[in-house]
């Protein structure tokens, strides 16, 4: 007995440093993340993006929107891609096999005619059935397509771009009228960059009028509310301060701007992965450094993209669990990247931080709750000491919450009425308790899933903009991964 | 690990969490307070401009009450006014300013240690800048900053003496394109930039990145009188000079550019005949008409599509050897002519304008050892 006392304290003294490291390199990334937002707001608050609007400097952009049976709201996404500030860009729509009148609408709304297909193959995809052009929108290209998934709709957008810089755009994702003159800023800064993100926010609770937001507001709803939070820190410190270490593996596939070129020579998209943003960003950063090319993977935190997120725990277990299956199969995929020092930075501290920190948490979680209710049982634990380490544990996470609050509170502050500011803060404290265990909960799931070699998306159930309910996807459809 | 120590996190914790409430709820208090403040300061500040564009009131009075408002408000008032008022009144303006706290804490912050500071300044001289203020701006072009570098770029639509032309030329000639483009691009809005000088310069060029600067500075000139100095860099051994060179000559629809372009068609670089056959669709030159006949058949994919484009561009001339071409004949030619033909005008305009492509992004030089 007093054998297998000393094993469980021992795994649980374990399981707690690795907690306490993992907690200290957040509380680092927060640091880092510091000058960032400092630097990014300083450039925000004075700078006049109106001045770049009649400039030809800026590097045309094709915006790359897939969509899959979204004959609700795809007449007005289109418009407002067609309708952002940017001196030059094109919006290359593909309908993705949609099987309701996606196509159709447009076609009628944008007046399409079909063009030959003398448009280059870079990256080979499922069968495409035709071209069209607008009469009425000379910027906008529909490429109508067998259903391939997601990242097979993105790729053939990428043989049928025109530009050097194209932005990946989920057709259900709004993005904000000034975002791409955001992003792009980026460039005539004189960064080599070879791919940024924007910032994802919730749209949930907002005001929405024709694809726009017009009033930001806090859903109502508590699980649309309470990954506000989640969501602030994901973006706000997580990789801002990922910035500064040269390590950024994400960015969001719901809105990211990259270099045509450096898509191309990895070979697009790879298929068959349940968030290929992630895979994407992965190989790009392997190219980079096998080329020795010193572009950068960067976030930029002031151009905003709004999407809509789960408001059942249903839908929202589906993503979570989905969103982990692939980070599972894209770490296990690129393992050869973990701890390698000819990939640098990324090799050496954002793989195995995402390899361990992220991939393996739930795991070492669940192994946690298993170990401390043994060692309970056979009387190897304190309980004083397993409850102060439980608060110790929910105070890191509020303390991570708060300060990524400070961050958005310092800077964009876009929930402008106390009522919002408080709920938010209360969303942030609450987080800890209950939803946290349940993403656990999905995501040993999507680690199980991902060990059964499962690669479906699973239905997703959204309220879109409209005032009708939209329900997008089945296996492999086009989805928006946040 | 002891309990004592989780016990000390804890209390730690409990402690900054407290903190950080503390300093969001009084941050968000402090920030509405200057926000509130901050625009009584800017609506008294536009009324008094608005009163001042009507005549009702002084520059010098306006100038007064300048004095009373913080830093960034009075920049941004001045910042919204400039982009409404011009000429004399502007200037007069600018002299009383120029007498302000408001105009020493410019010139401090110009000559501060910390980067956004000296950002800001930038956007101040971008307002009121005056030629006595060219050494300060030329230290601004030359920051080892280039968010202030920029911001300093957009000061010489008010001031370009030769020095700060120099540093201009020189940041641009050092940067990578989109920031070369944005510098030269803010130099064709100076009013009084010394067109003798920069033709000087041409001619004297020898360097490629100073060719490559200066063919991209008269593109966005236009200036007839350039293109006898553009035609010589036609046959330049850098491609990329020889890209700027056909990209420049699409600015000037003569005989003599529709010659070059046509001899730039045959360039052993696809980039470059792409850009030529771009410029002879922008320029309309119908005796082109057989050297785009060629490049349609060019086996690069964007020459193809440039040609055809530029061949649907010259009218009837054009599109009929576009008609005229069968599968048999070349099958990628003619799937090409196919696609062109069936665009309808606007795509062909938006397609094939004048500004629409540049090929010089698609140059990949090897990386220096």
């Amino acid at each position: 007995m007093d054998v297998v006392s000393t094993l469980v304290a021992r795994f649980d003294a374990a399981i707690i440093w690795y907690f306490l490291a993992l907690n200290t390199f957040y509380g680092f990334l927060i640091l880092l993340s510091i000058p960032e937002i400092w630097k990014h707001w300083k450039i925000t608050h004075s700078d006049n993006l109106s001045r770049y609007l009649t400039s030809e400097a800026l590097p045309p952009i094709s915006v790359l929107m897939p969509a899959y049976n979204m004959e609700q709201g795809i007449i007005d996404a289109v418009r407002s891609q067609l309708t952002l500030r940017y001196p030059k860009h094109e919006v290359i729509v593909v309908n993705d096999g949609s099987r309701d009148q996606t196509l159709a609408r447009m076609i009628a709304d944008f007046d399409l005619y079909q063009v030959p297909p003398a448009i280059p193959h870079h990256i080979p995809v499922q069968e495409v059935r035709a071209y069209y052009r607008s009469r009425t929108q000379p910027s906008l290209l529909v490429i109508d397509k067998v259903n391939g998934g997601k990242a097979d709709a993105l790729n053939a957008a990428i043989s049928a771009a025109r530009y050097p810089l194209v932005v990946a755009v989920d057709a259900d994702t709004i993005i904000q009228p000034d975002a791409l003159l955001r992003l792009a800023r980026t460039f005539v800064v004189g960064k080599p960059v070879a791919a940024a993100g924007g910032t994802i926010r919730v749209v949930n609770g907002c005001t929405i009028d024709r694809a726009r937001v017009t009033r930001t507001g806090l859903s109502e709803d508590f699980l649309a509310a309470v990954q506000v939070p989640e969501y602030l820190r994901a973006f706000l410190f997580g990789r801002l301060g990922w910035n500064r270490l040269g390590g950024n593996l994400i960015v969001s596939g719901a809105f990211g701007l990259f270099q045509r070129r450096f898509l191309l020579e990895i070979g697009g998209y790879a298929t068959g992965h349940v968030v290929e943003d992630l895979d994407l960003v992965i190989r790009l950063h392997k190219h980079l450094r096998e080329q020795g090319s010193d572009h950068q993977i960067t976030f930029i935190p002031d151009p905003v993209a709004w999407t809509e997120v789960p408001f059942d725990l249903r839908t929202l277990g589906r993503q979570r669990e989905r969103w982990h299956r692939g980070l599972v199969k894209t770490m296990v995929t690129h393992r050869r990247m973990l701890f390698n020092p000819r990939y640098g930075r990324v090799g050496l501290v954002a793989f195995p931080f995402f390899f361990f920190g992220e991939m393996l948490a739930p795991v070492i979680e669940l192994i946690g709750y298993i170990m401390t209710a043994i060692g309970f049982t056979i009387g190897a634990i304190d309980a004083n000491f397993a409850l102060m380490f439980l608060a110790v544990a929910l105070g890191y996470q509020m303390l991570l919450s708060t300060w990524a609050i400070i961050l958005e509170e310092a800077t964009f502050r876009i929930y402008e009425k106390w009522q919002d500011f408080v709920r938010l803060l209360l969303y942030a404290f609450a987080e800890p308790f209950g939803y946290r265990q349940l993403t656990v909960v999905w995501r040993l799931h999507g680690c199980w899933n991902a060990m059964r070699g499962l690669t479906h998306w699973g239905e997703m159930q959204r309220r879109g903009f409209g005032p009708e309910i939209g329900s997008d996807g089945e296996a492999r459809a086009t989805d928006a991964a946040a | 690990m002891n309990f004592a120590v989780l016990t000390l996190v804890a209390i730690l914790q409990l402690v900054f969490v407290v903190l950080l409430l503390i300093t969001l709820a009084l941050g968000r208090m402090l920030s509405e307070w200057r926000t509130s403040v901050d625009d009584r300061h800017t609506e008294r500040l536009t009324l008094a401009s608005r009163d001042w564009l009507s005549g009702r009131r002084s520059a010098e009075d306006f100038a007064a009450d300048i004095e009373r408002a913080r830093y960034s408000t009075v920049t941004a008032v001045l910042q919204r006014f400039g982009n409404q008022v011009a000429g004399q009144a502007w200037e007069d303006l600018v002299d009383a300013v120029r007498q302000t706290s408001w105009f020493d804490a410019l010139k401090s912050r110009a000559h501060s240690r910390l980067w956004w500071r000296r950002l800001s300044a930038t956007h101040g001289f971008a307002m009121v800048a005056v030629p006595e203020d060219a050494p300060t701006l030329e230290s601004l072009i030359h920051d080892h900053n280039p968010v202030v570098r920029l911001g300093a770029v957009a000061t010489i639509r008010r001031v370009l003496v030769e020095t700060t032309l120099e540093a201009v030329l020189e940041l641009a000639d050092t940067q990578q394109r989109t920031v070369r483009r944005y510098v030269l691009e803010m130099l064709t809005l100076n009013q009084g930039l010394d067109l003798r000088l920069i033709q000087q310069r041409l001619d004297d060029a020898d360097g490629t990145r100073q060719l490559r600067t200066l063919l991209n500075l008269v593109a966005g000139l236009g200036v007839p009188s350039f293109l006898d100095h553009v035609l010589p860099h036609a046959e330049h051994p850098d491609l990329e000079v020889r890209i700027a060179v056909a990209r420049t000559l699409a600015r000037f629809p003569h005989p003599r550019s529709a010659a070059s372009l046509c001899s730039l068609v045959a360039d052993p670089h696809w980039q470059v005949r792409a850009q030529a056959a771009s410029a002879l669709g922008v320029i309309g030159a119908r005796e082109a008409v057989p050297t785009l006949g060629v490049a349609i058949r060019d086996p690069s994919w964007w020459v193809r599509m440039r040609a055809a484009l530029a061949l649907r561009r010259l009218g009837s001339h054009g599109t009929s050897v576009l008609e005229e071409l069968t599968p048999e004949d070349d099958r990628y030619a003619y799937e090409m002519a196919r696609y062109v033909l069936g665009l309808d005008h606007a795509a062909v305009a938006e397609y094939g304008g004048p500004s629409a492509v540049d090929y010089s992004d698609a140059i990949r030089r090897p990386r220096a050892a």
